[in-house]
């Protein structure tokens, strides 16, 4: 598929996929799409792009019943199931649907960032240490459980609360909660819709990385593009050790995806809603199942911010074994807490409106620019803080959503480099130990379990982030704060 | 006849599995997504584990399967291997592995798997024409 006449620059950045596209499964489906594609990216990465079947899914998205606006794509966007990775689709409370699929097996698989009073100086020759204590005290890795096991009252108020649990139970700071996304609790959580198969996966594995693109990393300031702003989230100095936690809502959100897909699917049929791809099932926003779905699904994001609040927790008690001073006394507090997949019931002005909106964001981070009551009132003057994990050898980003974005992406922005290359032909490119050669060149200290997920994760299996977040950047939608480059490392 | 072989997917795992019949093919695609999870490494087998599910078609049926062997995995923390498959009526599977408890020094550490997707999905009873395969995609 070429997309001639289909596709066509929109404006800087921009690509616009027209609404006149029909497919051949769009035809034996009876469907059209409801209003345009929207693809952030340049001209070389469009090339990319235009290869897998991304299009195609952006598409797809924007025949499905009351979707507002423009169905999205970040300039990470690659092929996924259903939605494509990158996708951002904003649909109508009322009329408009709710699909598990717009936000992914990994409910609420996001980023925790923390700050420390700590310069690349002051920790050069510890590095290694801090990152074997990091690995030995956070679990990881494939059939990881967590430290403790909860009890079924316990892990109903997990589900309920999110990390406001953990930091009752001395598993952080209380001040953690105020620049966590929604204080880490989606009101509305209901655990009654979690079935007990979640649940049994979720008990044993709260406060745990996980494996494949999971990781903790110590990282450097690079560079400051905003001072400023940099000021308000606590970075203040070029070779600030800042830590990153990268990681979601493990079995627990995985099964609930699943569960809810079977769901879904027989919504599907008796609401009479055509399906283009079986991972774009989904239901009527007002009805029993959708509903179901939304509150289930709070449960597990839940649950996510309350497993990075964990193990946020052990990544402070780690170094402060290590360094021989409290954490506290070390400065490391959080910057923030941000989600990558979910969905969230949002208020947003669109055409003159104010409309109530379920925003699907499966791979792409919220955004909100200045001014939002959403953000946390000590960054609300410069806007929320979107934080982007690049891959092991490169850079991660923190910066913040504008107002261009609360107008044209519902306050959404990328989130990641996004993978270049099959896992499959990674393996086969990236031995390895060529890998830990080529991190260890670069100064960066790499401890992970599985050798297979060293090759899958090699940094030339993704896109380059710098370009990923040029193009937001040229677009608008977000602005870069500071650029981070890692020192170590920890992989499932 | 009974293999299976990697389908090229940007960012999760898909794999294409045969069999001499189709319940032959779930079962390779069952012994495939263990071989995801652990590195490939030998595993011996001793405790048996069998598994019951229903779904309204046979692509529901190969998904709630996998996604069975998925939470015996995770919430038994066994891995398996030489699977016995039976499919029957409209659509049941009945199904055996073999295996142990999972051991990391032992089995490595390979991809978590933590779904499987309808995208992708294929059944085909090769019946008349063999052999029958089935295609599948695991979100790692």
């Amino acid at each position: 598929m070429d997309w001639e006449g289909f596709l066509k620059r929109a404006g800087e950045c921009r690509f616009e996929i027209s609404s006149s596209y029909l497919s051949a499964a769009m035809k034996q489906n009876r469907v059209m799409m409801n209003t345009p594609g929207l693809v952030y990216a340049d001209e070389e990465m469009m090339k990319a792009i235009k290869a897998d079947d991304s299009l195609e899914q952006v598409a797809n998205v924007a025949t499905l019943p009351g979707i507002v606006g423009k169905s999205m794509a970040m300039p990470d966007i690659h092929h996924g199931y259903g939605f494509a990775i990158g996708g951002v689709a904003a649909f109508d409370a009322h009329d408009g649907i709710i699909s598990p699929g717009g936000v992914g097996y990994d409910i609420n698989c996001g980023v925790r960032l923390l700050r420390s009073d700590l310069t690349y100086e002051d920790i050069r020759h510890r590095i290694t240490k801090l990152i074997d204590t990091m690995f030995d005290n956070v679990p990881c890795g494939v059939g990881s459980e967590g430290r403790i096991q909860l009890s079924p009252a316990q892990l109903d108020e997990v589900l309920r609360r999110g990390p406001g649990w953990a930091v009752e139970n001395g598993y952080g700071w209380e001040d953690d909660l105020d620049v966590t996304e929604d204080r880490g609790c989606i009101e509305g959580a209901d655990p009654a819709l979690v079935s007990p198969t979640a649940k049994k996966r979720g008990k044993g594995q709260l406060g745990s990385l996980g494996a494949g693109n999971h990781f903790l990393e110590i990282q450097r300031v690079d560079e400051i593009y905003d001072a400023e702003a940099a000021r308000v989230f606590g970075v203040t100095e070029k070779n600030q050790i800042l830590l990153m936690i990268h990681t979601g809502s493990r079995g627990c959100g995985h099964q609930i995806c699943t569960d809810y897909l079977e769901i879904m699917r027989q919504a599907n049929r008796k609401y009479n809603i055509p399906l283009l791809d079986r991972e774009l099932s989904c239901a009527p926003a007002m009805s029993p199942e959708a509903q179901s779905y939304f509150t289930a699904m709070k449960c597990a994001a839940n649950f996510a911010w309350a497993n990075r609040q964990m193990i946020a927790h052990w990544v402070r008690e780690s170094f402060a074994s290590v360094l021989g001073r409290p954490a506290d006394k070390l400065g490391l507090a959080m910057i923030y807490d941000v989600a990558h997949n979910i969905a969230k019931l949002e208020e947003h002005d669109f055409e003159g409106r104010r409309r109530q909106l379920y925003v699907h964001r499966k791979g792409a981070t919220r955004a909100f620019g200045p001014g939002r009551p959403e953000v946390p009132e000590k960054y609300r003057s410069v806007g929320q803080p979107v934080l982007i994990p690049g891959d092991m050898g490169t850079a991660s980003y923190l910066l913040v959503g504008t107002d261009l974005a609360m107008g044209e992406t519902f306050g959404s922005s990328c989130h990641g480099a996004g993978r270049s290359a099959s896992r499959h032909v990674s393996r086969k490119r990236h031995p390895a130990n060529a890998v830990i050669e080529e991190l260890k060149r670069k100064g960066i200290y790499l401890q992970a379990k599985s050798r297979r997920v060293i090759s899958e994760e090699a940094p030339g299996a993704y896109k380059d982030v710098d370009r990923v977040v040029d193009v937001s950047q040229r677009a608008g939608i977000v602005r870069r704060v500071v650029r981070l480059v890692p020192v170590g490392v920890v992989k499932g | 006849m009974r293999h299976y072989e990697f389908v090229d997917h940007t960012a999760d795992i898909a794999i294409k599995a045969f069999g001499e019949s189709l319940a032959e093919a779930f079962a390779v695609a069952a012994e495939a997504m263990f071989d995801i999870i652990t590195d490939k490494s030998p595993v011996d087998g001793h405790e048996e584990v069998q598994i019951e599910v229903e779904a309204d078609d046979l692509e529901g049926l190969l998904v709630v399967f996998l996604s069975r062997l998925i939470f015996v995995h995770e919430v038994d923390r066994l891995v398996l291997k030489d699977f016995r498959v039976e499919l029957s009526g409209h659509w049941r599977l009945q199904a055996t592995g073999r295996g142990e408890k999972f051991v990391s020094s032992k089995h490595g550490h390979g991809n978590h798997v933590k779904g499987v997707s309808y995208h992708m999905i294929e059944v085909f009873d090769g019946r008349e024409k063999k052999p029958s395969h089935v295609q599948v995609l695991f979100d790692v």
